[in-house]
């Protein structure tokens, strides 16, 4: 292990020369950063990954059962466990995708899923990606520079190998084609994520496209490729959010989008991954809910546990986030990537005041959580081990099965008081050990 | 019952060539119980591929696409409506009618004119009705003023507007009374253009209420397309290639057949 740290600046040199950064708008202007790697890793047990393993196929079952249910039947909402308001008035609900079922009635086929270990190392899931999560690729070749640089760390240690989330994601890609090629599809290199869009395709052999090589024709979706030819696309695993990816359909300003592509989707002809309309299950209200969806739909019982959240939407909860509002930490439902979240600890009297005031009158906008007790996680900083904040963002695969990828993002926050890990707010990221034994 | 034959034609024309245009169109009348269709002619030209397809909201829409440069693109239709325009059509509610979407959002001001015309009783058809007259009242014709990019709160500010503002007035308004509303673009009798109206949910089904003109929809109304505002029922969409300046022009005939 200490071999392997030693090599830390040497991993991040060669990460930065593979182009691993993340670009980040500011003021309207783009920057690229590194994403700083620690090469202490989060080291997760052979027992603890059993019930991590089992808790995540669950619930991301249940919230693809969810999706099918909302786009068609809607009877969680008929058997009053889902109030309608709570979908209806989601933007993450799409009417567009009304009726549509997916190949293979897969709707969230790459999920992430985030989680923090309390102290008493009992895992909390914090949020569901089910829309276009990033991040394999970051421990996926830090594994592969850190077994390069050390070897012995990892014949000494009985680590779960990882590098086989290509192969998962072809897998999964496979399973739902309509017949043609894969294509991972990515809005081009200004794009935060541009270095994981090129990297996947690279390793599970998909071809890489840009909107401009794929268009609609006989309601079937062709990539043209360098020679002109034309090939059917079968899968389109589709790094661009929902609203940009067909301007007839949806926001009619996009140009980064496929013009009729919903309609060739809509027609079975092509398997969008993940499923457009996935928005309403990872909606940070619907959230509270994904408990009962798993009650409701697997009738089991969860085997992870939200972190403790009140919606303010119901009178007894407003109650008592109004009452506990400076221990609390407060999210606006329609914000991600760290953004619109505040701790009650950090406000003044005169902000609590404004904040009360926001969550009464904007009920619906806000969920409220106890600010959990991290288990914090160890980085080196200028020589020396000091505790940090660190989050995990579990894979999870849906093809055939239901498979969780036995590693994840490890991110940490690299300022000392800060809860807040995203990478899009300047934190760094772990490798991710799974024992297996 | 009325029979009416109705033409409906869009022409644009561009002035330096375009390519690589995609196009979707919303053009076709669907067949329920308030009216039956038949279609005598259709054109959509140029184009290199159509294909027929149902929207989320139920729609029927034609998507295509023209690969080569083309300086005009024209879509027509016509046919035969038999309407019964008083009738409910029966449908399941989606809940989606009954809540804000883009163009209908809940806007202070909106919500300061709702209090103060508020009906005070009567079942949703009753008030749908008030609500109606209330904003034909308050609401003055004009065009020019609001352009498609407009939202019922801003229409309302403004007090002025056409048939895409009333519309989304009227939709705003039902829904914060609790009733379910949608939008409904079609053609009316007379030469003219496209227009625009609502429709409300009450008991089982659809009834459709037209505020520009403060009628209840009638033998003399086809629908094209509903959605929860003026951007579910766009009746045509278009992308294309080339830089150039586009001439729209569109005619809509409806008149009673013999």
């Amino acid at each position: 292990m200490k071999s392997l740290l030693d090599h830390t600046q040497e991993i991040n040199k060669m990460l930065a020369r593979y182009g691993v950064k993340f670009g980040i708008y500011k003021n309207n202007e783009f920057k690229e950063q590194l994403f700083p790697f620690d090469a202490i890793p989060r080291v997760i047990t052979h027992e603890e990954y059993a019930e991590l393993e089992a808790g995540l196929i669950q619930r991301v079952d249940a919230l693809n059962q969810f999706l099918k249910d909302i786009y068609t039947e809607k009877q969680i909402i008929k058997d009053g466990v889902v109030p309608e308001n709570f979908v209806f008035s989601s933007s993450g609900y799409l009417p567009e995708c009304e009726g549509v079922i997916p190949p293979k009635d897969i709707y969230s086929h790459i999920s992430g899923i985030d989680l923090v270990q309390a102290k008493d190392r009992s895992w909390f899931i914090l949020e569901d990606n089910l829309r276009i999560p990033s991040g394999a690729s970051y421990p996926l070749i830090a594994r592969e520079l850190s077994r390069r640089a050390s070897p012995e760390t990892f014949h000494e240690n009985a680590i779960v190998d990882n590098r086989n989330y290509h192969q998962m994601l072809r897998e999964t890609m496979d399973y739902v084609n309509c017949g043609g090629i894969n294509v991972i599809m990515t809005p081009g290199r200004y794009n935060a994520a541009y270095f994981e869009h090129s990297y996947l395709a690279e390793k599970s052999g998909a071809v890489l496209a840009m909107c401009s090589d794929l268009f609609v024709e006989e309601n079937q979706l062709f990539y043209r490729d360098y020679k002109g030819k034309h090939q059917k696309v079968g899968t389109l695993y589709r790094r661009i959010s929902d609203e940009y990816i067909d301007p007839m359909t949806f926001n009619k300003e996009s140009v980064i989008g496929i013009p009729n592509l919903m309609d060739v989707y809509r027609a079975g002809n092509v398997a969008i991954i993940n499923a457009p309309g996935n928005g309403i299950a990872d909606d940070k209200g619907i959230y509270y809910f994904v408990p009962k969806m798993i009650e409701y739909y697997l009738q089991e019982t969860p085997i992870l546990k939200n972190a403790p959240t009140y919606l303010p939407f119901y009178e007894e909860d407003r109650k008592y986030v109004l009452d506990h509002l400076e221990t609390l930490v407060v999210k606006d439902v329609a914000e991600a990537g760290g953004y619109g979240v505040v701790f009650g600890s950090d406000m003044n009297a005169g902000e609590l005041e404004h904040w009360r005031e926001l969550i009464q009158r904007e009920s619906r906008r806000f969920i409220a959580q106890e600010v959990i007790d991290f288990l914090d996680l160890d980085i080196m900083e200028k020589g020396e081990r000091v505790p940090r904040k660190a989050d995990l963002r579990a894979f999870v695969l849906s093809g055939e099965t239901t498979k969780v990828w036995a590693s994840g993002l490890t991110r940490f926050s690299r300022n000392p008081d800060s809860f807040v890990v995203n990478s899009s707010q300047g934190g760094g990221f772990k490798d991710t050990w799974v024992l297996s034994r | 019952m009325k029979k009416l034959h109705f033409l409906y034609r869009t022409t644009f024309r561009f002035d330096d060539p375009v390519y690589n245009h995609s196009f979707a169109l919303r053009c076709i009348p669907p067949n329920n119980n308030v009216q039956k269709i038949w279609i005598e002619k259709r054109h959509i030209r140029p184009a290199d591929s159509i294909d027929e397809m149902m929207d989320g909201f139920g729609n029927h829409r034609y998507i295509g696409h023209i690969g080569g440069y083309h300086d005009s693109f024209e879509y027509e239709v016509s046919g035969i409506a038999w309407v019964n325009g008083m009738q409910v059509v029966k449908e399941k509610l989606n809940p989606i009618y009954k809540y804000p979407s883009k163009y209908t959002r809940y806007e202070e001001n909106l919500i300061k004119y709702y209090k103060q015309i508020k009906p005070q009783q009567g079942d949703s058809m009753q008030r749908g009705i008030e609500l109606m007259h209330a904003i034909y009242r308050n609401f003055v014709y004009e065009g020019g003023v609001t352009d498609v990019e407009t939202t019922a709160a801003q229409a309302l500010a403004l007090g002025k507007g056409v048939c895409q503002d009333y519309a989304h007035i009227l939709i705003a308004l039902c829904r914060l009374n609790n009733i379910p509303a949608r939008y409904v673009v079609g053609l009316m009798i007379g030469e003219g253009f496209t227009h625009a109206w609502v429709e409300i949910f009450v008991g089982d089904g659809w009834y459709g209420l037209d505020p520009t003109n403060d009628l209840l929809v009638n033998d003399y109304y086809i629908k094209i397309a509903h959605g929860r505002d003026y951007e579910d029922c766009i009746v045509d969409k278009g992308l294309f290639y080339g830089q150039t300046v586009q001439h729209q022009e569109v005619y809509v005939n409806v008149c009673e057949a013999e």
